[in-house]
């Protein structure tokens, strides 16, 4: 294993749905660092290292990107692209996971270039199943680019 | 034609009716039939008549020659004195003009444009008056019509911009709409997902330190929480039926059901279902997802309302009507009283507790709102312990072309 990151970085809201996926990470036996966010400005703050994040060592950039859309300050959307025109973060993949099923906000969503949408699911155990699968795709499987700030 | 001098100056106007009566002259004012053209003499009295004198006030030259021209005036304004007074200021000015009711020889009144000029001897005095007289009856009709016209296009814009308010309010109302299914779609999904994964949480994480009341009590939750998730996903699939714009495409009926079956295929086991499937089937016009989905809510109900202890019997096959293509899906369940055939296909509309069938009373709705948005109808026969055969009615496309 080389030195990539191997943490998460979840934006989330909702601190129940917070917790539920945690639980559903340990659930999964997996045990990812996962950073959580609460609203779109402290992600975008994250991700370019600055207010209470400077401290690339406690806060590295993630391996992963899990977005809700719905989001305090500024949506996920927002969020989205403006990872997507960072050039030292545009390749961050990032899985859009929100409770909206609308087809506006899916065709949205990749037109703004999510990697994948998952929407949450309605009970604890298919979450974990969930999860389960996310990692093994996507930690797993998946080769993730370089990203740099 | 009478000729008669006159009093004034008979000289000078014997003079200028020599004048006037050059022939070419007179034929060409005699011919014109548009115009009613004719002399009076310096009191007024008509001294010449054209044809198109005759056509327009009715009178034949020798009815009028040699009669005041007050002949042609309405009552009222000879009360006024208005022909002396016309006459007068074409003396004064040279010219008068007007646009006014004049008679007819029958007393019938018409809208003229009259032009009338004084005409002078050499000693600079007057020596009669030429008047010009055109109907405008026409041109009054013209504008009438021109102004009905004009009012019919106002009206249109009224009603343009009526439409356009009207269409604004829809507008915004779907608008309103959207937000409201993307509130329930979010903001209502996202604490029952709290309550079901806690709840989930404490039957899996603490499980021992429960009691079978304790478990019980929280598998009672989750059913209510399963109730309610159902429930809001039908009421978005509902509302989405509405919302969405729909693309109508050719689908294949047989390949449809084959994807409503393999949706259901869980409780197609569970039920131990016999289903058949009559082999071949036509291309419907519809919208393919929503197709599936209303064949996968009739199959649903028909593995649902079985009579006790009895594993459901389905048969689903097609008939041909006219241009049509009805797909039935028949069972041999409970069976509904014939007053419920409408009711059923409203939202929220159960015949049934849910002890016995569980139910959001939605799926019929569904059913009955993709079939209006894909320009189709659906139905039911029914009998009360012989079962049920739900229908729904498309417009018949051409198969679907095999590649070879």
């Amino acid at each position: 294993m080389n030195a990539s990151p191997t943490n998460i970085l979840l934006v989330e809201d909702d601190p129940n749905d917070a917790l539920l996926l945690e639980r559903a990470f340990r659930k999964a036996g997996l045990l990812y660092p996962l950073n959580i966010v609460r609203d779109g400005d402290q992600a975008v703050d994250f991700l370019q290292g600055t207010g209470k994040y400077k401290d690339r060592v406690r806060y590295p950039l993630p391996r992963l990107m899990l977005l809700d859309l719905k989001l305090p300050r500024r949506s996920g959307h927002e969020v989205l692209k403006w990872v997507r025109s960072r050039p030292g973060l545009k390749r961050l993949p990032v899985i859009v996971l929100t409770s909206s099923s609308e087809p506006r906000d899916i065709v949205a969503a990749y037109d703004e270039g999510t990697n994948s949408y998952l929407v949450k699911p309605s009970n604890a155990e298919l979450l974990t199943q969930m999860v389960s699968q996310l990692e093994k795709y996507w930690l797993t499987l998946n080769e993730g680019p370089e990203l740099s700030l | 034609m009478t000729e008669r001098s006159t009093t004034g100056f008979p000289s000078e106007l014997e003079k200028f009716r020599n004048t006037l009566t050059h022939e070419s002259f007179t034929h060409l004012v005699a011919g014109v039939a548009d115009y009613a053209i004719y002399l009076l003499d310096a009191e007024g009295q008509v001294v010449s008549w054209n044809s198109g004198a005759e056509r327009i006030k009715g009178y034949r030259a020798d009815e009028i020659i040699g009669k005041h021209f007050s002949a042609f005036y309405p009552k009222d304004v000879i009360a006024k004195r208005w022909p002396e007074h016309t006459l007068e200021a074409a003396a004064r000015d040279g010219r008068f003009a007007e646009e006014a009711w004049r008679l007819r020889k029958d007393g019938s009144r018409f809208f003229a444009n009259v032009t009338i000029t004084a005409l002078r001897g050499l000693d600079r005095k007057v020596i009669g008056y030429l008047k010009i007289t055109r109907d405008l009856s026409d041109r009054r009709k013209m504008q009438a019509l021109q102004e009905a016209n004009r009012q019919k296009s106002e009206f249109v814009a009224l009603l343009e911009k009526r439409v356009q308010e009207r269409t604004a309010q829809l507008t915004d109302s779907n608008a309103q709409l959207e937000a409201f299914a993307y509130t329930v779609s979010h903001d209502l999904k996202a604490p029952l997902r709290g309550i079901q994964g806690f709840s989930q949480a404490l039957l899996e994480d603490y499980r021992d330190n429960l009691d079978d009341q304790g478990r019980d009590y929280l598998r009672r939750i989750g059913n209510g929480i399963l109730r309610m998730q159902t429930l809001i996903e039908n009421l978005l699939e509902h509302s989405q039926l509405s919302r969405v714009e729909f693309r109508l495409t050719t689908v294949d009926l047989g390949s449809a059901v084959l994807e409503a079956l393999k949706l259901l295929e869980g409780e197609i086991r569970a039920t131990n279902a016999k289903i058949s499937v009559n082999g071949k089937m036509p291309a419907v016009i519809a919208q393919p997802s929503v197709l599936v989905q209303s064949i996968q809510n009739l199959l649903s109900n028909a593995l649902k309302f079985t009579k006790s202890g009895r594993a459901p019997q389905i048969r689903v096959f097609t008939e041909k009507i006219g241009e049509k293509t009805r797909l039935y899906v028949q069972d041999r369940g409970i069976g509904i009283e014939e007053r419920h055939f409408d009711r059923i296909f409203e939202v929220f509309e159960r015949l049934h507790g849910q002890e016995s069938f569980p139910g959001t009373g939605i799926g019929l709705a569904i059913v009955k709102k993709a079939m209006e948005r894909m320009k189709g109808r659906c139905g039911v026969d029914s009998k009360v312990g012989a079962g049920s055969r739900f229908w729904v009615e498309l417009a018949s496309a051409k198969p679907i072309a095999k590649n070879k």
